[in-house]
C-alpha cells in the first residue's frame, strides 16, 4: 500500500509530512520491539530497521483503516506512544492512500 | 499466507532424511564417542562412517576430513592454523570479495605483521591472473580464495589458480562454501590444497562444517584439549551435526545434476522476467550462465536502500538478503559490491535472490509483482 502521512496541529500546522516508514519513531520503543524480536537491547541498524518496520505496521493496526482524514489522535495517543513526536493527542492526522495503476 | 524463501545462499532447510538419520544421535545415541563402553561404540563409529562417506563424496581420504562448527571455523583454521605451523612465510594472498570469515581472519594476521594482498577483481568479480602470479613470491604462505562468492555468484577459475600456486610450491585453501552442492568437487582431480565447507548450506545441520587438508600439509590446531579430529580439533564431537553432514553430502552428490538445472531455470526465468518488469534492474556479478552459482542473483536498483526493499518484501512473506552490512551502528555497502565498481546510485540498493530446492517456477510472477510494486512505493513520490 502506498500511503502518505500528514500530522497537523490544531492551527493547522504540518508537524509531519512523509511516507510511514519516515515517522519518528521513539529509540527506547525500538530497542523494546528488538527486546520482543531478537532478544536483543542492543540492536545493529539492520535488527533497528525491522524493529522499525514492525512499528510502523503497528500504527496501521491501531488506527482505522485509511483513507483518513483529519482524524483526531487523542483516542489513539495512548498506543502510539512510540511515534517521537510531543503532544500527539492534541493532533490530527490524515492517511492518503495512492490505488495500485 | 505462503511465504517464498528466496536466501538459500544464507541458510538451507534440513533435510527431512538427514533430519532422520540424525535423531537418534539427538536421543538415545548420546555416548561421548571417546568413551569406553559398548553405548561409546555407536556414536565413534558413526562419526568415523561419516567421515568415509563425505570423503568418498570428495574422493579424498578419509583422513584429511577435520569435521568443526562451520564454515566460519574452518576457514580460521585454515589460514591461521597454517600460518602457525609454517612461521617463515609472512605473506597471505586472497581477494578483495572473501567471505569475513577469510577477509576478517586475514586482517587478524595482519594485526601480527603478515602482508595480506587483496588481489583486485573486475566488474564481474573476477580474479587478475596476471596479479596473482605477479605476487606468488618466496615470502608467500598460501594463497586463500572464495570459489563461488556469496554476494554476487562468481565462479572463480579454482583449477586455474590451483596449478598455478602448485607450480609456485604454495598452499591454497579454497572456500567452497557456496559451492559445493552446486558445482561437481573431486579432490582427486583439483589441485587444491584445504577446502573449507558448511552443512547448512548444502541442506544439513547448521553448526556443522568441515576443513579438508591434502596428505602432507600441516596444519596446527586452534582449539587445544582432546586427541579428537587428529589433534587438530578439541573438544566432544557433535555426533548428529556430523552425521547430518554426511548424509547432506551424499544427497547433494545425487541430486547435483538435477539441482543444477532446477537452480538455472529458476535463475534464467527470474532474470528474463524481472528485466521485462524492472527493465532499470542491474545484475551484479557475472551475467547468468556457467561462470554464475546457478541458483544465484543480485539485483541493484537506483535510489533506494536495498535494506528498505527486503524489509518491505517481509510483509509480502518474499524472504530475499540485502546486500547492505552494519558497521559501527551504520548502514554500509557491502565491500564485494564496492570491490567490482557497483556505481554509487546502486551500490546501497542491492538485495540477493538465491533459490533452492522448494522453490517454483510459478512463483516467480507473484515476487517480481511485489518487487516492483515495493519499488515504486519506495522510489516515487507520494
Amino acid at each position: 500500500m502506498k500511503a502518505k502521512i500528514i500530522i497537523k496541529n490544531q492551527d493547522n500546522q504540518e508537524i509531519f509530512n512523509g511516507k510511514p516508514l519516515q515517522l519518528p519513531i521513539n529509540k527506547q520503543a525500538i530497542i523494546d520491539k528488538s527486546i520482543e524480536l531478537y532478544g536483543d537491547p542492543d540492536p545493529c541498524i539492520l535488527h533497528q530497521s525491522y524493529a522499525i518496520q514492525k512499528l510502523v505496521e503497528k500504527v496501521f493496526e491501531i488506527l482505522p483503516e485509511p483513507p483518513l482524514n483529519e482524524l483526531s489522535l487523542s483516542a489513539y495517543y495512548k498506543k502510539l506512544d512510540f511515534i517521537n513526536i510531543d503532544n500527539l493527542d492534541q493532533y490530527f492526522i490524515t492517511i492518503e492512500v495512492k490505488k495500485k495503476k | 499466507m505462503k511465504s517464498i524463501y528466496l536466501d538459500h545462499s544464507a541458510t538451507t532447510p534440513l533435510d527431512k532424511d538427514v533430519y532422520k538419520k540424525m535423531e537418534c544421535f539427538i536421543s538415545t545415541h548420546y555416548a561421548n564417542p571417546s568413551s569406553l563402553y559398548e553405548i561409546s561404540t555407536y556414536t565413534k563409529k558413526a562419526i568415523n562412517i561419516s567421515r568415509m562417506k563425505l570423503a568418498k563424496v570428495l574422493n579424498c581420504n578419509p583422513k584429511t576430513l577435520i569435521f568443526c562448527s562451520g564454515g566460519t571455523e574452518a576457514s580460521n583454521l585454515a589460514i591461521k592454523g597454517y600460518a602457525s605451523k609454517h612461521r617463515q612465510k609472512r605473506k597471505i594472498i586472497t581477494t578483495q570479495i572473501e567471505h569475513h570469515a577469510t577477509l576478517h581472519t586475514c586482517e587478524y594476521m595482519e594485526s601480527f605483521g603478515y602482508n595480506v594482498v587483496y588481489l583486485n577483481v573486475n566488474e564481474y568479480g573476477f580474479i587478475d591472473f596476471k596479479q596473482l602470479e605477479n605476487e606468488l613470491t618466496d615470502d608467500t604462505l598460501m594463497v586463500s580464495i572464495i570459489w563461488a562468492n556469496n554476494e554476487i555468484g562468481t565462479i572463480q577459475d579454482i583449477k586455474k589458480i590451483g596449478h598455478l600456486c602448485r607450480s609456485h610450491g604454495i598452499c591454497f585453501h579454497v572456500d567452497a562454501v557456496q559451492a559445493f552442492g552446486q558445482i561437481e568437487i573431486d579432490l582427486e582431480q583439483l589441485p587444491i590444497d584445504m577446502m573449507t565447507l558448511s552443512a547448512h548450506k548444502f541442506y544439513g545441520p547448521r553448526g556443522a562444517g568441515c576443513l579438508y587438508i591434502k596428505e602432507g600439509f600441516e596444519i596446527d590446531p586452534l582449539i587445544h584439549g582432546g586427541k579428537h579430529e587428529n589433534y587438530l580439533r578439541a573438544g566432544t564431537e557433535n555426533t548428529a551435526a556430523i552425521v547430518g553432514m554426511a548424509e547432506a553430502s551424499i544427497l547433494a552428490q545425487d541430486r547435483l545434476v538435477e539441482y543444477q538445472k532446477k537452480l538455472s531455470l529458476l535463475s534464467s526465468a527470474f532474470y528474463e522476467q524481472l528485466i521485462l518488469k524492472i527493465p532499470h534492474a542491474r545484475l551484479n556479478g557475472p551475467p547468468v550462465g556457467k561462470l554464475r552459482l546457478p541458483g544465484h542473483l543480485s539485483f541493484s536498483f537506483p535510489n533506494l536502500r536495498g535494506l528498505d526493499l527486503a524489509l518491505t518484501l517481509d510483509k509480502h512473506h518474499i524472504y530475499v538478503s540485502t546486500g547492505s552490512a552494519c558497521s559501527a551502528d551504520e548502514l554500509v555497502a557491502s565491500h564485494v559490491l564496492e570491490a567490482i565498481k557497483t556505481p554509487s546510485s546502486h551500490i546501497m540498493g542491492a538485495i540477493r535472490i538465491t533459490f533452492g530446492h522448494e522453490n517454483k517456477v510459478e512463483e516467480i510472477p507473484y515476487v517480481i509483482e511485489a518487487i516492483k510494486t515495493e519499488i515504486e512505493e519506495l522510489t516515487e513520490d507520494y
